[in-house]
């Protein structure tokens, strides 16, 4: 038998010349493959910023939401959307859920407020974690004297607010807060600020009360507040004048008052007016809120490559009790222009599949070419006593030497890369290891995989030639 | 009667026929026994039949009418796998234009029978080495059929042909790209290993000045068996 693999790869050898595009052709392929897996599992670092800024963080994680997973043998129940808009991001990922509920496994968390302690234990250890940053929000509405306008009152946690998250990169006019004073910053749509209140401007803001079930608010005992806004933010401008085309579904707060007076232009575009977590709490206080209930955990990670990686080990993390989705995934439908804020399928594992079928198509075509101009040998092959099964073997062989040889040299790139996005990380020598060694394997089963599922139909070809090919004239 | 039970290969009334235009008959109910130790020379001209009846001998091609058996099997009831397994064990051929392959050195190609074979390591070594000797090509091992002149490359497939022991050898034309010394040099092979091994040869040639060679002389014109 070993000496079907050694003629294959002297013919091919022989054949330099018509393998070379082939080669390449797999190269490429190998290279995507670990190019895929190292570099693009997470997102330039600027990509997504505002979102991320407003945010707080690259992963989101909400509670009591067990998405349906294939695989799973166990009975799903269906149930009925609990939360609310102002409560977290949720509903940009699953525009469905309040109209259609959602499906979860019988046992598993309801939506109620995060169990943060919990969280914490569990996704400290994850290399890549970096901070967790709550979620806290209550509806409210701003009082002026152009009229009611819904809205959420948000708190910021002034030590948080650091390089990329920072929201004094989105204010358009005024400032961020002053610690300690009682300030807003208010959002802006369409170049109109919420409700018109403009930098160093007063207004008016109603909190509601806790209600008797929790999660709910009661609008029947407000508390109005005083604030002065500091200044405006605006997180679609730069998408705006960059031409991205926006069109967003508004976002109700559950309030009793219409929407904004300048309807959001993107779905990002939140109504939030925001203000320091001391300010927050102090006015969640006097309105009666005890305890401040946290529905949505941003995590932050070192590198923003990693986001995937550690989204994943996130949820691993979790088990299955929390969602969690990444936060640059929005700002791809976004960036895309899409209508629905649906998450995307995974785009680039279907360019990966791609890839590999065409140089699988190359190397196959390659291959039939070779046989197709070696049928004299095969015939030979078969007069000297090859059956149709060692001629299969050949065929393979061929094929195999072609994709295991130009896999390996899409590697040598593809493993420098990964050194180098090691080199940018705070990763251990073992995990770039452990991740090459992964690449090399991947790469080799890939090259194997395609080979013999796309290789087949050559191997039928070859292997039905008769050995009176070797009556034909012209050279072996 | 036991001497015919105990040929090589027999075939019955084979007859080979060609839809071509009109139809060609390049055989026509050919009977032919070879018996263990025989040197048969199958004599005559260009399109008698020589090289079709050869095919036929060796399963490379199929009779239209008629049988051809081998140690009790009918090839007419063999697949393409049956047959290649019974040319590795039972066959060697030797073709006019020797039909070496190009990217195997003179070593490896009587080798690679033996391979394909199955054949144990240190046995491939033994033989390939002791029919290199005999072939006087011990000096030309390792080189690749392209720079090897036409006598040479010859002889590696006449090694080729008996690395694997075959019952018998069946030769078409082997001279015929030759120049006449070498060719009565492959030709004294052929007698020398059919004397001193007892191997059974099956020779076609269009010459008759081959017949000294053979133990047996078969005249083939027109597709029949003359003589």
């Amino acid at each position: 038998m070993l000496d079907f693999p050694l003629l294959a790869a002297r013919e091919l050898r022989a054949n330099s010349t018509r393998v070379t595009a082939a080669l390449i052709a797999v190269s490429i392929a190998a290279f995507s493959l670990v190019g895929y897996r190292a570099v693009l599992s997470g997102y330039p670092q600027g990509f997504a910023a505002e979102i991320r800024a407003l945010a707080g963080g690259e992963i989101l994680i909400f509670s009591g939401i067990d998405l349906l997973t294939p695989g799973s043998g166990l009975e799903m129940e269906w149930r009925p959307w609990k939360g609310r808009p102002w409560q977290s991001y949720l509903e940009y990922y699953l525009p469905d859920l309040p109209s259609r509920g959602y499906l979860a496994f019988p046992g598993t968390p309801e939506w109620a407020p995060l169990n943060l302690d919990e969280i914490a234990r569990k996704i400290r250890e994850i290399p890549g974690v970096a901070a967790a940053i709550p979620y806290y929000s209550l509806p409210c509405y701003v009082e002026t004297s152009r009229g009611k306008f819904e809205a959420i009152l948000r708190a910021r946690d002034p030590a948080f607010e650091t390089d990329l998250y920072s929201m004094s990169e989105y204010v358009t006019d005024g400032r961020l807060w002053n610690e300690g004073q009682q300030e807003a910053i208010v959002p802006v749509f369409q170049g109109k600020a919420i409700a018109g209140v403009q930098a160093g401007e007063t207004f008016q803001l109603v909190l509601p009360a806790p209600g008797a079930i929790p999660g709910e608010v009661d609008w029947t005992r407000c508390v109005e507040f005083t604030l002065r806004s500091s200044g405006q933010y605006d997180m679609s401008r730069r998408l705006r004048e960059a031409g991205v085309p926006g069109g967003g579904r508004g976002v109700p707060t559950g309030g009793r008052v219409p929407a904004p007076e300048a309807p959001p232009t993107f779905e990002w575009d939140r109504p939030e007016i925001m203000v320091t977590e001391r300010v927050f709490r102090s006015m969640c206080a006097r309105a009666g809120w005890r305890e401040l209930a946290c529905y949505q955990l941003a995590v932050r990670v070192d590198k923003m490559a990693m986001v995937k990686v550690v989204a994943r080990a996130v949820r691993d993390a979790l088990r299955g009790r929390y969602a969690v989705f990444t936060v640059p995934e929005l700002g791809e439908i976004r960036v895309a222009g899409s209508p629905a804020p649906v998450a995307l399928s995974d785009t680039k594992l279907v360019m990966l599949v791609l890839t590999y079928v065409l140089s699988g198509t190359i190397v196959c075509g390659s291959v039939y070419v070779m046989i197709s101009q070696s049928r004299r040998k095969i015939g030979l092959l078969r007069v000297v006593g090859a059956t149709s099964r060692q001629i299969a073997v050949y065929v393979y062989s061929l094929m195999l030497w072609v994709f295991l040889v130009g896999s390996a040299i899409g590697l040598v790139p593809g493993e420098c890369l990964r050194f180098l996005d090691w080199l940018g990380s705070e990763l251990p020598i073992s995990a770039f290891l452990k991740a090459a060694l992964a690449d090399v394997g991947l790469a080799f089963g890939a090259a194997v995989l395609v080979s013999l599922v796309m290789g087949s139909s050559v191997v039928a070809v070859a292997s039905r030639l008769p050995c009176a090919e070797v009556l034909a004239r012209g050279q072996v | 009667m036991d001497r015919y039970e105990n040929a090589i290969i027999r075939c019955h009334e084979v007859t080979k026929f060609y839809p071509v235009g009109d139809g060609v008959f390049a055989l026509q109910n050919v009977h032919l026994v070879v018996y263990p130790g025989e040197f048969v020379l199958l004599e005559g001209p260009s399109g008698s039949g020589k090289t079709t009846l050869l095919n036929i001998l060796g399963g490379i091609d199929r009779p239209s009418h008629g049988e051809v058996i081998m140690k009790g099997r009918k090839f007419s009831r063999m697949s393409e796998d049956d047959l290649a397994l019974l040319r590795r064990k039972d066959l060697g051929f030797v073709f006019q234009f020797f039909n070496l392959i190009p990217e195997l050195t003179a070593w490896e190609n009587i080798a690679f029978p033996l391979r394909i074979a199955g054949v144990a390591p240190g046995e491939i070594h033994e033989r390939v080495a002791n029919l290199l000797s005999r072939l006087h090509l011990e000096g030309r091992a390792n080189h690749y059929p392209v720079e090897l002149s036409g006598g040479e490359q010859q002889r590696v497939a006449i090694g080729r042909a008996l690395a694997p022991k075959p019952s018998l050898i069946l030769a078409d034309e082997p001279t015929g790209n030759l120049d006449s010394k070498t060719a009565r040099e492959v030709m004294e092979l052929f007698r020398d290993f059919n004397r001193i091994d007892g191997q059974t040869f099956v020779v076609a040639s269009h010459a008759c000045e081959f017949e000294e060679y053979a133990t047996r002389v078969v005249k083939l014109r027109d597709g029949r068996i003359m003589e």
